[in-house]
């Protein structure tokens, strides 16, 4: 099967020729195939976020090479990257990154405006989403008005409205209670059966040690130190 | 188009969510414009009324000089003025000022001969005896009386002169008869106590307008002691005299315009940690810098644009319905008459294009290129928290 | 979007409303010729805005040029001394210029 995501020589420096230049990531290489589960895990400072960022298309690599479905994405422009994360990405962010001023359907259609759908089928399909995790009564809430589990589905719910292939999540259980991340697991395992890609940067052993995760790899200061499927 | 419509929902919700901030925002800024609008308007309207009811002042107003002082001019001078190649007509005028110590204002008293039998603005009719006038909407309101009354002044002697009136000016006159108090001339002259053989001034009727300079220049030339005043010059007068007194008002309202400048700067180019925030993460969804800077745009566009409208729409208002409250104390400074005018809408396209272009285009400007610096930067920051 | 049309559809109306205004104003402007009539019989010069001052009475008559023109207290020549009335000097009983006191006498 050919690969959803290659990354091949990949480096990262932040600052470059100043006297605070970070090396965020140095030489990796990676590939990742579609319906993998994929768990990025490392201390604070190994790279986790900025590899998901540049794995995202939120950010250009320093040098190196990032293929999307085999199509070189890492020279592209800002414009055709603002399509790429919006068509093939779902994000789920470590601060939930909602407009905490905005309902909550609101927030979920979000990442349609710039589509073709109108405005109709934007609440329709945002409404659908909703519904599927059970957000469909607090959806003219505020999303200051919810709790941390009802914020954390909203984000799910967001991430996956566009309906991409590939969710990346970035320590979403950091706010969250055992409990809450048993039910996160499960939505994660649902969707991975429809055939979603999932990348997940965390350090929290309840998430890389169940049985969801089917690959872990191991970030230190910027290098890939380990890479095993379990 | 539809993407656009989009993007103005998404504006119009979040400037909603803000509604407090902007609302306030619209009020103060609706305000400036309608201030400076106001006084465009009316400086405007007046100007028109003076340059378009003018138009029929005297061709030539000839005064004497005396001492560097208006004096009052012998009446033979019409002889040497008279003989002048293209003159159709020479009068003298009698009028001058008179201060009423009970009404604590100055009237302007005008003689009049031969008056005609009717006058459109004017209720009943000009004096024809001794002892009759005439007088401006002004002077009947603060005096009381109405027609048929008696119109008390005193002389230079300090004798009660009683005069009957005869007519009163209509209101719509009031900008230019409001002081008035119209006397036959022989009757003036003796109030006045005035030498038959001396005048005012003398008004001067020619065949061709475009000779108006040159019999100006002769004038000069034979009685060097005249000032003749040209029905241009009158007009230019009232052209600059606006332009000057708008001046004067603009230049307080500038002070209005500049704390409005530094609000609209801070709220514009202080782009705060929130909304900074928001962009990252609209970018981060997938929304395009263009789409960014649109949606800014809208909000730009909403605010200057609705405040504009208002502003205009309430300086029309304010001028031509209500006849300017707010900037009439300008005007009038410690006036005692002051006409109550209504003003003809007269409108200047070209100072509202310059208006809208001087507010709407910086505001956008203020709002669009802080947001672009935060939208061009890669969404990544915003992964950070 | 409801807003937005919403929105849209009221700005036409203010955008569309103001402009009949002004031009409505423009083509309304009233037939000046009974006031020119006026200005004829009576040989007008001037506006008769503020009467205080012969310079303020008839801008285009006057000597502009003579120093203490009318009042030696006056001022300044902004429209009758601006908001503030001259400060009665020398022989000032003759032209007091207070009506507030007078109506209350």
């Amino acid at each position: 099967m050919s690969p959803l995501l290659t990354i091949t020589n990949l480096n990262k420096i932040y600052h470059r020729h100043q006297p605070d230049e970070v090396i965020a990531l140095r030489d990796i290489s990676l590939k990742i195939t579609a319906g993998e589960v994929v768990a990025l895990t490392g201390p604070s400072g190994s790279g986790k976020t900025t590899l998901l960022s540049l794995l995202g298309c939120m950010s250009k690599p320093t040098s190196g090479s990032i293929q999307l479905r085999g199509r070189l994405v890492s020279k592209l422009p800002e414009r055709f990257l603002a399509q790429i994360r919006r068509t093939s990405f779902g994000f789920v962010f470590q601060q939930y990154n909602l407009l905490r001023d905005v309902s909550v359907l609101e927030n979920v259609m979000l990442p349609l405006y710039p589509s073709n759908q109108s405005f109709r089928v934007m609440k329709k399909t945002a409404g659908a989403v909703l519904e599927r995790f059970e957000l469909q009564k607090m959806m003219r809430k505020k999303v200051k008005q919810l709790s941390g589990g009802e914020q954390q589905r909203v984000a799910i719910a967001r991430a996956l409205v566009a309906n991409p292939d590939i969710i990346i999540a970035d320590e979403p259980t950091a706010h969250l209670d055992s409990n809450l991340s048993e039910i996160l697991l499960g939505i994660l395992a649902n969707l991975n059966t429809e055939g979603k890609t999932i990348i997940i940067a965390t350090h929290d052993p309840a998430i890389y040690q169940s049985p969801l995760i089917q690959r872990r790899v191991s970030l230190r200061h910027g290098e890939i130190v380990e890479d095993k499927n379990q | 188009m539809r993407r656009q419509l989009k993007i103005l929902e998404y504006t119009l919700s979040s400037l909603i969510r803000r509604k407090a901030k902007n609302f306030s925002l619209i009020v103060v800024y609706a305000f400036t414009i309608a201030t400076l609008g106001s006084v465009l308007f009316l400086t405007h309207a007046l100007k028109e009324e003076a340059t378009g009811s003018l138009t029929e002042a005297p061709a030539l107003t000839v005064q004497r000089i005396s001492a560097g002082r208006h004096d009052l001019i012998p009446t033979h001078y019409t002889t040497t003025i008279k003989h002048l190649p293209g003159v159709k007509s020479v009068t003298p005028r009698v009028w001058g000022y008179y201060y009423d110590s009970l009404i604590k204002a100055n009237l302007t008293l005008i003689g009049s001969n031969n008056p005609p039998a009717e006058l459109l603005l004017l209720d009943g009719n000009l004096p024809e005896n001794p002892q009759e006038c005439a007088i401006g909407k002004g002077v009947a309101d603060a005096f009381g009386p109405a027609i048929g009354d008696n119109l008390v002044l005193e002389d230079n002697e300090q004798k009660s002169n009683r005069f009957k009136i005869t007519g009163i000016f209509q209101a719509e006159s009031s900008l230019l008869t409001n002081d008035l108090v119209i006397l036959p001339e022989t009757t003036l002259r003796t109030f006045f106590s005035m030498d038959p053989e001396m005048a005012t001034d003398l008004v001067v009727e020619v065949y061709n307008p475009r000779e108006i300079k040159t019999l100006a220049k002769k004038i000069k030339y034979l009685l060097p002691d005249t000032r003749p005043i040209s029905r241009d010059e009158i007009l230019h007068t009232y052209d600059t005299l606006f332009n000057w007194r708008s001046g004067m008002m603009l230049a307080v309202a500038i002070a209005a315009l500049i704390s409005f400048c530094i609000l609209a700067w801070d709220k514009a180019t202080g782009i705060s940690a929130t909304e900074k925030q928001e962009i990252g993460i609209l970018k981060a969804l997938g929304w395009e810098t263009a789409d960014v800077l649109t949606a800014k745009f809208w909000e730009g566009l909403v605010l200057s644009l609705t405040s504009f409208l208002l502003g205009i729409l309430a300086a029309w208002i304010h001028v031509f319905v209500f006849a300017a409250p707010a900037l009439v104390p300008l005007l009038k400074g410690w006036s005692v008459l002051f006409p109550k005018f209504q003003l003809t809408p007269a409108i200047d396209f070209y100072q509202l294009f310059v208006l809208a272009f001087l507010t709407i285009g910086p505001y956008l400007v203020c709002t669009i290129i802080p947001s672009w610096k935060t939208a061009v930067t890669d969404p990544e920051q915003i992964m950070r928290g | 979007m409801i807003r937005a049309i919403a929105y849209l559809a009221l700005t036409t109306f203010l955008a569309a409303a103001t402009t009949s205004l002004l031009l409505v104003g423009t083509t309304q402007s009233s037939d000046p010729s009974a006031k020119r009539q006026l200005v004829k019989v009576l040989g007008i010069s001037d506006l008769s805005l503020s009467s205080e001052a012969r310079y303020t009475r008839h801008p285009t008559q006057a000597d502009v040029f003579a120093a203490f023109q009318d009042f030696p207290g006056a001022f300044e020549h902004f429209p009758t001394g601006s908001m503030i009335p001259p400060r009665p000097i020398g022989f000032a009983s003759q032209v007091r210029i207070q009506p507030s006191t007078e109506k209350q006498d």
